[in-house]
């Protein structure tokens, strides 16, 4: 759906978007997440031609972006919708106004208008809200509207610059879960920016992670959530993990299926080592759930458990201990 | 001129009225050039919706020039081309002249204030939705500025009074006129104390409409 190639960007002398490339598929949730000033938003800013790139190319389902007439930028711009941070709302219109107003600017009839409105206030769930002032509204309410708005010209993407960055968890997970359901409801296909684990791990359905104005590593959440490649490490920080001192430190990490649910009884019983468990979680990506455990073996039953889970295909690290 | 009723119907009214006359078209053509010059300093500015080095230095600069003019010495600069373009120099309509060229570069300045001071936020979202920069101007940047510059036109209004009422030193009539002429000159200090008491009046009317407006409007 979007295919950036070889995208470079700078700002004078500042080397933002270093050959960055990375496909969203149609219907997907892809997030980009990455540290503050990795240039996120600057990507996103030059797919939809706020910011114009040096070089590299953009497609969109299979056509290559090359505008340059104003006319041609606003149409390509129409097929865009995109949500922000800070919503971005016009605080003199009420909510009504402010959903309508791209159909106001394409010069929608008001029948239309009217009948989009009111469809999209339901879907967002802000329809007792429609003749507020955005300044009455809350910040979640601020976002629903901002998106209704991003709807409201029917488009096949929706960008979304931190989104959920400026609400609170809860709301956050409701802003989370109507992106959801527009994406499964609508079939948009998401590209979200992000600082937040959590918003990749709970809708994305693929991750690229974003260093220094480089796609660091990029495949399915849960795939790079098991595979914890450096950035992904980095990005997560240390966890200053206080581990014994003998023995070896070993990390695995599943996904959970009905077969491995007794994974780590399992290893006593068929490797016959005896180990402790430091710790063990569950978490949640979308729909799956990844298990990681911390356990402590003894030297001489390590080669013995390697190759337990290496036949099982579980990922597993050897923590060091300073 | 002792009788107080006759001083109020025969040089107070009719002054006040000019001086509201002044006020009022001087408020309205510099209003709307001022706009005009305003969007296009906003528009050509470096960060604007279409940069333009050149004419923005050059509005800037004529600005500058303009405003750096007390109203007084402007007035008697341009007298030749008041004459031109008004037919006279004397007279309500004629001091007109004067107080727009005076009023115009000021209401741009601080109606280009107002409209640069619309979140950035605001006019980035819209281009995401492919406005036009027409839309944007008058649709978004305007429309969300509109109380801050109701302030601005009192401002204007204001500085628009002060300006007719020394207009009245060249022969335009107004308030300003008869402090001097009737007041100062004849040293009759209730007809001189009478106008500044209008016009502090006038002051604090305008400024509360003001205020009152923004408070409504925002
Ligand atoms: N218009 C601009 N002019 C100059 N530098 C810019 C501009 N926009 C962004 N930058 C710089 O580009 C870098 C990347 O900015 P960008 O906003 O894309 O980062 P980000 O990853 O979105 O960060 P955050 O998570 O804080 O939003 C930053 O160092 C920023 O200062
Ligand atoms: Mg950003």
């Amino acid at each position: 759906m979007i295919k950036v190639e070889n995208l470079n960007k700078s700002f004078g002398d500042l080397h933002v978007l270093k050959d960055v490339s990375l496909e969203v598929r149609k219907g997907e949730i892809f997030g980009l997440i990455g540290k503050s000033g990795e240039g996120k938003s600057t990507l996103l800013r030059c797919i939809n031609l706020l910011e114009e790139k040096d070089n590299g190319s953009i497609r969109i389902k299979d056509h290559t972006v090359e505008l340059k007439k104003s006319r041609d930028i606003r149409q390509y711009r129409k097929g865009i919708g995109m949500i922000f941070q800070h919503f971005a709302l016009l605080e003199r219109q009420n909510v009504y106004k402010n959903i309508a107003a791209p159909m106001e600017c394409w010069n929608y009839s008001k029948e239309q208008i009217d009948a989009k409105v009111r469809e999209l206030a339901q879907i967002v769930g802000i329809e007792d809200k429609l003749y507020e002032k955005p300044r009455n509204l809350s910040g979640g309410q601020r976002q629903r509207v901002a998106i209704a708005r991003a709807l409201s010209l029917e488009p096949e993407i929706l960008l979304s610059d931190e989104a959920t960055s400026a609400l609170d968890p809860k709301t956050t997970k409701a802003i989370l879960q109507l992106l959801r359901d527009i994406n499964e409801r609508l079939g948009i296909t998401i590209l979200l920016v992000t600082h937040e684990m959590e918003v990749i791990r709970s809708i994305c359905h693929r991750v690229a992670i974003m260093e220094e104005g480089r796609i660091a590593d990029c495949g399915d959440v849960s795939e790079i959530f098991l595979n914890q490649p450096d950035s992904l490490k980095r990005l997560l920080g240390d966890e200053s993990e206080v581990l014994p001192q003998d023995g070896v430190n070993l990390r695995i990490l599943f996904k959970e299926t009905m077969e491995n649910r007794s994974l780590i009884p399992d290893i006593t019983a068929e490797t016959r080592a005896k180990f402790s468990v430091l710790y063990s979680r569950l978490e949640k990506f979308r729909d799956e759930v990844i298990c990681t455990a911390m356990l402590n073996v003894k030297e001489q039953d390590f080669d013995k458990i390697r190759m337990y889970l290496d036949n099982l295909q579980v990922n597993w690290e050897v923590v060091g201990h300073e | 001129m002792n009788d107080p009723v006759m001083v109020i119907k025969m040089v107070m009214l009719p002054a006040l009225w000019e001086s509201l006359y002044m006020t009022f078209w001087g408020t309205v053509f510099s209003c709307i050039l001022g706009f005009g010059f305003a969007v296009v300093l906003v528009m050509t500015a470096e960060d604007g919706l279409a940069p333009h080095k050149y004419l923005y230095r050059l509005l800037n600069v004529a600005v500058n020039i303009l405003r750096s003019f007390p109203f007084l010495i402007l007035a008697v600069t341009i007298l030749p081309v008041t004459r031109a373009v008004m037919g006279t120099t004397i007279g309500k309509n004629a001091a007109l002249f004067p107080l727009v060229i005076v009023a115009c570069p000021f209401v741009a300045r601080v109606f280009e204030g107002n409209l640069k001071a619309v979140t950035p936020g605001m006019i980035e979202a819209a281009k995401a939705f492919g406005a036009s920069n027409f839309y944007i101007i008058f649709k978004v940047m305007l429309k969300e500025a509109i109380p801050s510059m109701c302030i601005s036109v009192t401002l204007v209004v204001i500085s628009i009074l002060g300006s007719s009422s020394m207009a009245g030193a060249l022969g335009a009539g107004g308030l300003g006129n008869v402090a001097l002429i009737y007041g100062y000159q004849s040293f009759n200090d209730i007809i001189m104390y009478g106008t500044v008491l209008i016009l502090v009046i006038l002051v604090q009317s305008i400024q509360s409409i003001g205020n009152l407006l923004y408070s409504k409007l925002k």
